[in-house]
């Protein structure tokens, strides 16, 4: 092994670099210049995006701990814009003065969270992905409980970090029975050797169910809302997306690297999983009212549609997840930009309180809007094509119920995603929220994310790479 | 370029003109513009395609063109008309011209308006000349989906409440639908190599019959449901009573006639034998829709309730006449299409106008 | 030979483009203009027929002894299939030829008349567009060369009709009475159509020339087929007289034509008196040899139900005091003598008296019907009422109106050298050779014809000498012109011999007076006027007395036989409480319902789960230990 070897994990050990480089500037720089470590951290955050799109060869570390490809390039590059669209998103709220002096542990915790999860997915052996996991999660516990004056805060930063405990508790033991009954934890050597027996379906169960609790699938979802409705909108979205991002990625790799033999128990465990996720997540969504909440609930909605494209274990199957999630990233950004923005101004953060909106902030309800349509699947927006693209992946596999019970749930998603348009174009109120101008980050960001839900569907390109770099079973 | 996807660029440009416009007045120049354009086109159209037929091509679907738009998955963006997507784009182009001078007057977010009626419109036309199921599946959800806003923004009324059922009730017909096209989808290469939603590779297929019994519900209820089928079609009188004007018109005239246009191109002429088979049952549900429809009507007091069950009525004869599974039969419901669409069109315009005078309806 | 034929279009074409200039821009001129050029046009037109009746019927005259069909043209305008095609044109026989001639008269005359009795309407030149368009179509009717055709052209006139009864839209009776007319007869050409669709089915075509051609083998394919034991051509024929006993009004589809009366009045006379209402008539003479050959049980039918509606409408006439509604049933019941004597003729020759009697009839009708309700028009347009008890003594006011309004009352009478004298007398001759009975009805109705009509000449012309506020006086010549020439139409026009012109077989044949039927009836008819003279020449007590005897009797034909109510009573009761309403119900509550009610269950069941979230962080750990392994315990049980 040589230093060389070394830039596999480019991405890992750029984010490194910029986390210390964060570190040292907040040690040594006396004024506690929240401005600095802004400017820095997110001039170094997207160098490392933008070098993140650089070819990279393919190869393992570590004995095979280790891996990288095309595959993982890519989710590592998608996971990367998502965590740049966070940081521009959050620029305004962590100049606020409530915020002063602790930038910097909002920039760390995320890169180390970012991090973990590059670990995550990259991962050839349980352990490797066990640490890349806790790595990914323990440091969303601070994050949560971020706003350290918010009652609210502190109980979502200690609901995750109790949940997330039980959940890792599950996880580990379900890896370790998986350990006993084939006496190795590379996914490679697990491949070969597992089978249908009881002990390890009862491992790869508890395996997904930790990373169903991840991904907030319906019954490991409970955490989801308490969390995302007292976290700071920054980490409410960034949980939403970037981190449901990576736990896909990692189920999806691992199901197809590891458990391929077995996939006559996983495919009827995804089914249950898919079928209550989709219900449950829109028969809560339904009655929301604060967006955080309403966004959580439909964002549980969303992952169990995700779970229909890993059925299809092709591909096709892989490809249309990746390409779901990148699609997500924007759509979901976008929404929880807008959510962000008016609560930056306003602090409100309720449906009711958009009644109106866009008569005076046209530009941020049509963002909205759009998002909303994404979300829902309505064509032309990228949402339409990831979601057509899911379903054909689970049709392929003649799963014919399972699309038609999907398309009906997506039927009814179409209702609270309406609610929110209508909310915004259709009621009126005597008090809307007045017009404000929202910070330049923000807008860039929300451009962004606008310009990614149009171009993703329509350029046909990207669905096309992406496909050409997922494998099946 | 191909004078088909002209019918999809001329709306695309007018919403692009639209987005800069500031006032009323210019919104609704440049859509008259716009759509007079896209009248135009129609009508040369139909000049061009008897010019063909005269010269004696005789293929069934004319200004071919063929974009490989997904490759992996072989969607296309394929399209191409034979006379009965022509007629019913001259139908949607003179209807949707008429709703923009229906709508002349539309003070409120004018610019929005038009730009929503006329991406409506691109939905509508995209269907009629796709001939590929994606596409066209594409282009029929972008036509439901404006009618929320036009409905809930510019209606009267309960608008919210019938802009809701009507979205929701047609996106589940469309959902259903989806089920069937992917039937169709996997079922389409028995002997392997690529699938494809290719209405005409489809067409060449025989699918076997276990599959047509599957799936050929499926997309018939997804399309009826547009059809105003019964019992699907209660959000046809909310909708109609609540939109505006132009909206009503289009979607009573011109909308509706994709259900049945649907049935006939995707659902019957795909899956014969299952057409066969089981059309005695929407025999049965589309007499119930023409002789329920016309008895509800007559109870109604409300002039755009009367003409929403009429329409329910007309489109219930439409589905009926297809499935009588003749060619006169199938001719008169193409004919009775074009025409219910434009006198439904007519006559929501003129139940517009009176509103518009006397706020009575 | 055939060179003016060609122009025959011209007859179609001109009325049309006069409805659609004047309908799209009449308005940009004086309002006089669109009443001169509709004038002209149908001037232009009138000479036209004329010149084809002239060719047709001197001029050329039979070929081989047989009055040839011509068909000038024939365009195909809708192909369905190989087998079923529609064509657009014109057929020239005997009875449309004579019908052009009827149609343009009349409607010459009402074009004619209506500039003056129209004056300062304010819809003036809508009149004059509708007035066209009924025009056109009637004319399309009787031109048709295909059963499709005329329905196209059938519905027209109903749409005209309907168009110009509701003239005066912002009279609530007006509005109720248009509507009444066209939902009746659209009900009737339902069976119309149907029988269309039966007979064209069967036959596999929709021409006449082959329908009613000599050679039977299209008929051959539905020959054994029956429906409830009655051949399928039987329903068709019957199906078919639906549709025109719809237009024609004969019972019990008669309710329209007394309220269609809220029409402008030389509406009344073009289209309730002398051609739309004929349409029924000519209906079943143009498909009569059908009728003949396959459907003779029909043509009984259509003698009784003619039978039937002669006399009812007549004994309804005898009480009514509105003088449109007294000639509108006075219409009815000459219609019902014209279906009577299409129904008791044979084919050809001799046997076909009662077709060649019917089409006479038709003919003279035309000519005093519109005559009287010209007349009729001419005095209300002096007194402003339709109610012949505010009238009275007019005969000194309006000469040329009382001279022609006698001589149509006395021609419908049957008074003997005029006109309806001839066509009655032969219709008699067809009945008495038929069956007694139908005849005896007849000549009742001969007798009660005459008392109505005179009850109304003497109430209006003579009766009281009351006094006016305004002094009535005479109508100006452009409508006192068309009284004095359709009065010598009246008088005159039976004196066409007929029977060699238009015929069942378009054969020639000779008539010959039969006294022993003409004298009784025309005693009968006098009888009537006798009585008519002795109750209402002077003011007497007589009309008075004989209603309060007559009690419950007058009052049920007063009444009308309440078969208005009757029909009130499906409709309004029964169709619209009993079905629409419970079906509108049906279709917001259940139907609906069960859609809002997917919804409502969604939403509470999402209200219900809600409880679910408690915020508790041990119950979130505890139900994901139990999902976790119940997942498991499930899957090893049924999978493992």
């Amino acid at each position: 092994m040589n230093i060389s070897q070394l830039l596999l994990m480019r991405n890992e050990l750029l984010l490194t670099v910029l986390l210390l480089i964060v570190l040292m500037v907040e040690i040594f720089s006396d004024t506690r210049n929240s401005k600095l470590v802004l400017w820095i951290s997110m001039t170094g955050f997207f160098m490392i995006t933008l070098t993140g799109f650089l070819p990279l060869k393919e190869g393992s570390l570590f004995g095979g701990m280790y891996q990288t490809n095309q595959t993982t390039w890519c989710m590592k590059n998608i996971l990367n814009l998502g965590l740049l669209l966070v940081l521009m998103q959050s620029w305004k709220w962590l100049e606020h003065e409530s915020n002063e002096g602790k930038v910097s542990e909002y920039v760390m915790l995320l890169l180390s969270t970012l991090m973990g999860m590059n670990f995550m997915f990259s991962s050839g052996d349980f352990l490797m992905m066990y640490l890349g996991l806790e790595l990914a999660t323990i440091p969303i516990a601070a994050l949560a409980a971020f706003d350290k004056f918010s009652n609210r805060s502190a109980e979502a930063g200690i609901k995750l970090i109790l949940s997330s405990a039980l959940s890792s508790g599950v996880l580990l033991f379900g890896i370790s029975i998986l350990y006993g009954t084939t006496g190795s934890i590379f996914f490679t050597d697990i491949a070969g050797k597992v089978s249908l027996n009881s002990l390890q379906t009862l491992g790869l169960i508890f395996f997904v169910s930790g990373m169903g609790f991840k991904i907030s699938l319906v019954p490991f979802h409970l955490w989801t809302a308490d969390v995302y409705e007292g976290s700071p909108i920054g980490i409410t979205s960034y949980l939403s997306v970037v981190s449901k991002g990576a736990a896909v990625f990692t189920l999806i790799l691992v199901l197809f690297k590891a458990f391929h033999a077995i996939i006559m128990i996983w495919e009827p465990l995804l089914y249950t999983l898919a079928v209550s996720t989709m219900t449950i997540g829109n028969l809560f969504a339904l009655r929301q009212n604060n967006m955080k909440r309403f966004l959580a609930f439909s964002s549980i909605t969303q992952a169990g549609f995700i779970l229909l494209g890993i059925m299809g274990a092709s591909p096709l199957g892989m490809a249309t997840v990746i390409y779901f999630v990148l699609i997500y990233v924007f759509t979901n950004l976008a929404a929880f930009g807008v959510v962000m923005a008016i609560s930056n101004a306003t602090e409100k953060e309720n449906i009711e309180d958009y009644k109106g909106l866009y008569l005076t902030n046209p530009k941020l309800s049509l963002v909205m809007l759009l998002s909303m349509f994404s979300l829902a699947g309505i064509p032309p927006v990228a949402g339409f094509f990831g979601k057509f693209f899911l379903f054909t992946a689970a049709a392929s596999k003649g799963y014919y119920m399972l699309v038609f019970i999907a398309v009906i749930n997506a039927t009814i998603s179409l209702y609270y995603y309406l609610r929110v348009v209508k909310a915004m174009f259709i009621d009126k109120t005597e008090t809307p929220i007045p017009y404000f101008k929202s910070d330049f980050p923000m807008r860039l960001s929300l451009i962004i994310c606008v310009a990614g839900i149009f171009l993703i569907g329509f350029a046909s390109f990207i669905y096309e790479y992406i496909l050409s770099i997922s494998f099946g079973i | 370029m191909n004078i088909l996807t002209m019918l999809i660029l001329i709306p695309f440009v007018t919403i692009i003109g639209l987005m800069f416009t500031k006032d009323l007045k210019s919104a609704r120049g440049i859509s008259a513009i716009g759509m007079g354009a896209q009248l135009i086109v129609s009508v040369v159209l139909v000049v061009l395609y008897i010019q063909l037929r005269k010269a004696g091509v005789t293929d069934d679907f004319v200004f071919q063109f063929d974009y490989t738009w997904f490759p992996s998955l072989n969607f296309h963006y394929f399209i191409g008309v034979d006379g009965i997507a022509i007629s019913m784009i001259c139908l949607t182009s003179v209807v949707v011209f008429a709703g923009i001078f229906a709508s002349w007057e539309m003070e409120f977010l004018s610019k929005e308006f038009f730009i929503s009626l006329i991406l409506l419109a691109t939905g509508v036309f995209g269907f009629f000349i796709s001939l590929d199921l994606f596409t066209m599946f594409l282009f029929y959800e972008l036509a439901v989906i404006p009618m929320y806003l036009l409905i809930g923004i510019w209606g009267s009324g309960p608008k919210e409440y019938s802009a809701m059922k009507l979205t929701l009730m047609l996106m589940g017909g469309s959902a259903v639908l989806m089920v069937g096209l992917f039937g169709l989808y996997f079922n389409s290469a028995p002997d392997g190599g690529p699938f494809t939603f290719n209405l005409l590779q489809l067409a060449a297929i025989d699918f076997p019959i276990g599959i047509q019994r599957y799936f050929f519900p499926f997309i018939f209820v997804g399309f009826g449901v547009l059809g105003a089928l019964f019992p699907l079609h209660t959000w046809s009188p909310d909708g109609h009573s609540s939109a505006p004007t132009a909206v009503s018109m289009l979607h009573a005239g011109v909308l509706m006639k994709l259900g049945g246009y649907g049935c006939f191109r995707v659902a019957m002429f795909l899956m014969p034998e299952a057409t066969n088979e089981m059309a005695w049952i929407f025999i049965i549900l589309t007499t119930i829709s023409v002789v329920y429809g016309a008895f509800s009507a007559i109870w109604q007091k409300d002039l755009k309730y009367i003409n929403a069950y009429s329409s329910v009525s007309h489109c219930g004869l439409v589905l009926f006449a297809l499935l009588m599974l003749n060619t006169t039969s199938m001719t008169g419901a193409i004919i009775q299409m074009i025409s219910h669409g434009l006198m439904t069109a007519l006559f929501f315009a003129l139940i517009g106008m009176i509103y518009g005078r006397d706020y009575l309806k | 030979m055939t060179g003016i034929f060609n122009y025959s279009a011209i007859i179609l074409l001109l009325p049309l483009f006069v409805f659609a200039f004047t309908g799209l821009f009449g308005s940009r001129f004086k309002p006089g203009f669109s009443g001169i050029l509709g004038t002209t046009g149908l001037g232009i037109i009138t000479f036209l027929s004329y010149l084809i009746a002239y060719r047709y019927f001197f001029a050329q005259g039979p070929v081989d002894g047989i009055f040839p069909k011509l068909i000038p043209y024939n365009i195909l305008w809708l192909h369905f299939t190989d087998k079923l095609s529609i064509h657009m044109g014109i057929l020239l026989d005997p009875i449309s030829v004579m019908m052009l001639v009827v149609i343009t008269t009349v409607s010459f005359m009402v074009h004619l008349y209506s500039i003056g009795y129209m004056q300062g309407e304010s819809g003036y030149v809508r009149y004059y567009a509708f007035l066209s368009l009924f025009t056109f179509s009637m004319l399309g009717l009787v031109l048709a060369t295909n059963i499709f055709q005329m329905y196209v052209f059938w519905e027209l006139v109903g749409v005209s009709s309907y168009l110009l009864i509701g003239f005066y839209y912002n009279k609530a009776s007006a509005v109720a009475a248009a509507k009444k007319a066209f939902i009746v007869t659209r009900f009737a050409d339902l069976g119309f159509l149907i029988g269309i669709l039966i007979l064209s089915y069967y036959t596999g075509t929709f021409d006449f020339n082959l329908i009613t051609g000599s050679d039977q083998s299209i008929f051959a394919g539905g020959a054994s087929v029956t429906f409830m034991g009655i051949s399928v051509f039987t329903w068709a024929a019957l199906l078919i007289f639906m549709g025109g006993a719809g237009k024609s009004a004969m019972f019990p589809l008669h309710i329209w034509l007394p309220d269609a009366m809220e029409g402008p009045t030389p509406v009344s006379a073009l289209i309730h008196a002398a051609t739309m209402v004929v349409a029924g008539v000519y209906l079943v003479a143009r498909l009569f040899p059908f009728y003949t050959t396959q459907a003779p049980d029909v043509l009984e039918v259509i003698a009784y139900v003619g039978g039937f509606t002669s006399l009812f409408a007549a004994v309804i006439a005898c009480t009514q005091f509105d003088i449109k509604r007294v000639l509108a049933y006075s219409t009815l019941s000459q219609i019902g003598y014209m279906m009577l004597a299409l129904g008791v003729s044979g084919y050809g020759h001799h046997e076909g008296l009662g077709f060649m009697a019917s089409m006479f009839h038709l003919f003279n009708h035309a000519m005093f019907k519109a005559l009287l309700f010209l007349g009729a028009g001419s005095i209300i347009h002096a007194v402003h009422s339709n109610s012949m008890q505010d009238m009275g003594g007019l005969r000194k006011y309006m000469p040329i109106t009382h001279i022609t309004f006698l001589i149509a009352c006395l021609t419908i009478a049957g008074m003997p050298f005029l006109s309806a004298f001839f066509s009655k007398d032969e219709i008699l001759v067809a009945a008495y050779m038929h069956h007694k009975l139908l005849f005896g009805v007849e000549y009742l109705v001969a007798g009660i014809t005459a008392f109505y009509m005179f009850r109304l000449y003497f109430n209006i012309f003579w009766n009281n000498d009351r006094q006016y506020h305004h002094e009535p006086h005479e109508s100006p010549a452009v409508m006192t012109i068309p009284l004095v020439v359709l009065a010598f139409g009246s008088v005159f026009a039976g004196y066409l011999p007929f029977s060699r012109m238009v015929t069942s077989d378009s054969m020639p044949f000779d008539t010959h007076m039969n006294l022993g039927i003409a004298i009784p009836s025309v005693l009968i008819g006098l009888a009537g006027i006798g009585i008519a003279m002795m109750m209402y020449f002077r003011k007497t007590m007589i009309p008075d007395t004989l209603i309060k005897n007559l009690g419950a009797l007058y009052r049920w034909t007063y009444h009308k036989f309440y078969v208005d109510e009757i029909y009130l009573f499906i409709t309004k009761k029964i169709i619209f409480r009993y079905i629409s309403a419970p079906v509108a119900w049906f279709d917001r509550h259940i139907v609906d319902g069960l859609m809002n009610g997917i919804a409502w269950t969604i939403a509470a069941v999402s209200q219900r789960i809600r409880g679910l979230q408690t915020g508790q962080v041990q119950e979130y750990g505890f139900v994901f230990v139990v999902s976790a392994v119940g997942l498991v315990l499930l899957f090893i049980w049924f999978l493992v």
